[in-house]
């Protein structure tokens, strides 16, 4: 066998590759195949007497322009079954791109949280202050997934292509485009829990995050080392700079105290005759979005004439730098509860429990005036003052437990966010 | 019309009637066509290749690598049952077309 001009052989193959939408292996084999011929009929050319350059030059002259038969070649390998082989190929990348990018976006974060906490730890410790934080659990959570959205667009563009037998710029548009709307679709509806506006923020950026991903796709091996240092630094931006916003935040929890400021407007004090009728005890739990409330009054005569019992949830504002205590308050601006729920008396032997505070049984006859009041969906509200309210014989809105407070934690939906905001809550 | 046009619509035929007679690689056959043609189809290789990976996407041909006893290795291509019903069609849709081609040019319709 002749030994071809590398020049003109090797450009000529090198055009061929660049034209060629597929994967390596799938490349080399119709290279290696090209090449192959090339060199019979170079040889065949030399044999009838041409000198080897320009047998060469025959030979390639005889295959056409690189560019139209690459062309060529790949309409002809671009077949109905490849489409399937690509949904496949694509799917998977991009699962294994959210699981790679969200185990090592994940671990970033955590990293950089625990030592950024630490340092405002120590600050708060030796200067004084108090600290909230942007950047909670799922907010932590989210960002993670973002890089996982990040890792998926950037592999599965190529892989797509590759399968498919378009090229990267081709298939970039279909996978941005379905990748963008599947993740829009989850980032609305898919994702549920507790959520806080940076976390509806950083979960309506998902979509941006797989779209900047496949725009910056290539067939290049992925993730690189530079993309790795790219997203450290990424976090050691966002998770300081979530830590300093959230120095106006407030904390979140629950119980109960001294009535808050304001306490009037919910109703007024609990009367002295039905308050030495609660002889056992008033209660106050949270499941889910809801409060439970609960009262035992051991003569059920004192509640007669009494009416309209309802869970009232008030808004709160926090506390740091508003009560001297150091307790939640009533928003001086909230006139009327932002929630109200049924509250009903449970007659004697109908109440939910027997007993009541470790143990200490109800006294026979008690009646339990109890009820619920749903306070998370409220975007504008962190903080709830819950209490049970009634109106007396005389037509006065009294307090018949409470207020308790809890912190009221959006649980759902971007959607349910956006329509909860809308409706006005 | 011009032989590389008459080739477009005979590819199929040309490149599954020579590997009727066993496996061949690319050059092999267009080496193959050429001879049998008496160099008459010679128009180059640029057709070749396509088509023969659009009948390996079809199913018509199977191809696998081998050594060679000179050179590099080769892709030798083996027509498929698929492959040579496929070529039956060709053949007999041809004759069909020549024969109405002939009749319609005023010669003997099985000359």
């Amino acid at each position: 066998m002749p030994e071809l001009d590398a020049t003109g052989r090797e450009e000529f193959l090198q055009r061929i590759s660049d034209g060629l939408p597929f994967d390596e292996a799938e490349k080399l084999d119709i290279l290696h195949e090209l090449a192959a011929h090339l060199a019979d009929s170079t040889a065949r050319f030399e044999s009838e007497g041409l000198p080897l350059d320009e047998a060469e030059r025959t030979a390639l002259d005889r295959l056409g322009p690189p560019d139209q038969l690459a062309a060529e070649l790949t309409r002809a390998r671009r077949t109905p079954s490849r489409l399937l082989a690509a949904a496949g190929a694509g799917t998977w990348a991009a699962v294994s791109g959210v699981v790679y990018g969200y185990i090592f976006g994940g671990l970033i974060l955590v990293v950089v949280s625990t030592v950024t906490a630490t340092l405002v730890a120590s600050v708060v410790h030796t200067f004084g202050g108090s600290w909230g934080s942007l950047l909670d659990t799922t907010a932590i959570t989210l960002l993670a997934l973002g890089v996982g959205m990040y890792v998926a667009g950037h592999k599965v563009t190529p892989v797509v292509a590759a399968r498919a037998g378009y090229h990267v710029r081709a298939a970039r548009r279909v996978t941005t485009a379905l990748g963008g709307v599947l993740i829009a679709g989850y980032a609305l509806v898919g994702w549920s829990g507790t959520l806080t506006w940076p976390d509806v923020a950083i979960l309506l950026s998902l979509p941006a995050w797989f779209v900047v991903g496949a725009w910056r796709s290539t067939a290049a091996a992925f993730p690189s080392r530079r993309w790795r240092l790219q997203i450290i630094g990424l976090m050691l931006v966002i998770v300081p700079l979530g830590l300093v916003l959230g120095a106006g935040q407030q904390p979140q929890g629950s119980g109960s105290g001294p009535s808050p400021a304001g306490v009037e407007r919910i109703g007024l004090p609990i009367p002295a005759a039905i308050s030495t009728a609660e002889d056992v005890g008033s209660g106050f739990g949270k499941v889910g979005g809801s409060v439970w409330t609960s009262v035992f009054v051991g003569d059920p005569a004192v509640l007669a004439g009494w009416r309209d019992f309802r869970v009232e949830a008030w808004r709160g504002i926090g506390w740091d730098g508003v009560d001297p205590a150091g307790m939640p308050v009533l928003d001086p601006a909230a006139d009327r509860p932002f929630a109200v729920g049924p509250a009903n008396v449970a007659p004697p032997g109908q109440t939910q429990f027997e007993t009541w505070n470790a143990g200490t049984s109800i006294p026979p006859g008690s009646v339990e005036l109890a009820g619920s009041v749903t306070i998370d969906r409220n975007p504008s509200v962190t903080l709830a003052w819950v209490a049970i309210t009634g109106i007396g014989p005389d037509g006065r809105r009294y307090i018949m437990s409470g207020p308790s407070f809890d912190s009221t934690a959006f649980n759902g939906t971007a959607w349910d966010w956006f329509a909860a905001i809308v409706e006005g809550r | 019309m011009g032989r590389s046009q008459l080739l477009k619509g005979t590819t199929t035929l040309l490149v599954l009637a020579v590997l009727r007679e066993g496996e061949l690689y690319g050059y092999e056959i267009a080496a193959r066509i050429r001879e049998r043609s008496a160099a008459f189809i010679d128009p180059g290789e640029g057709w070749l290749y396509p088509a023969l990976h659009r009948l390996e996407a079809a199913g018509a041909l199977e191809a696998s690598w081998r050594e060679s006893g000179i050179g590099p290795r080769r892709r030798y291509y083996r027509l498929t049952r698929t492959g040579s019903r496929m070529l039956d069609a060709e053949a007999s849709e041809w004759e069909s077309f020549a024969r109405s081609v002939r009749l319609v040019a005023g010669g003997p319709a099985d000359a």
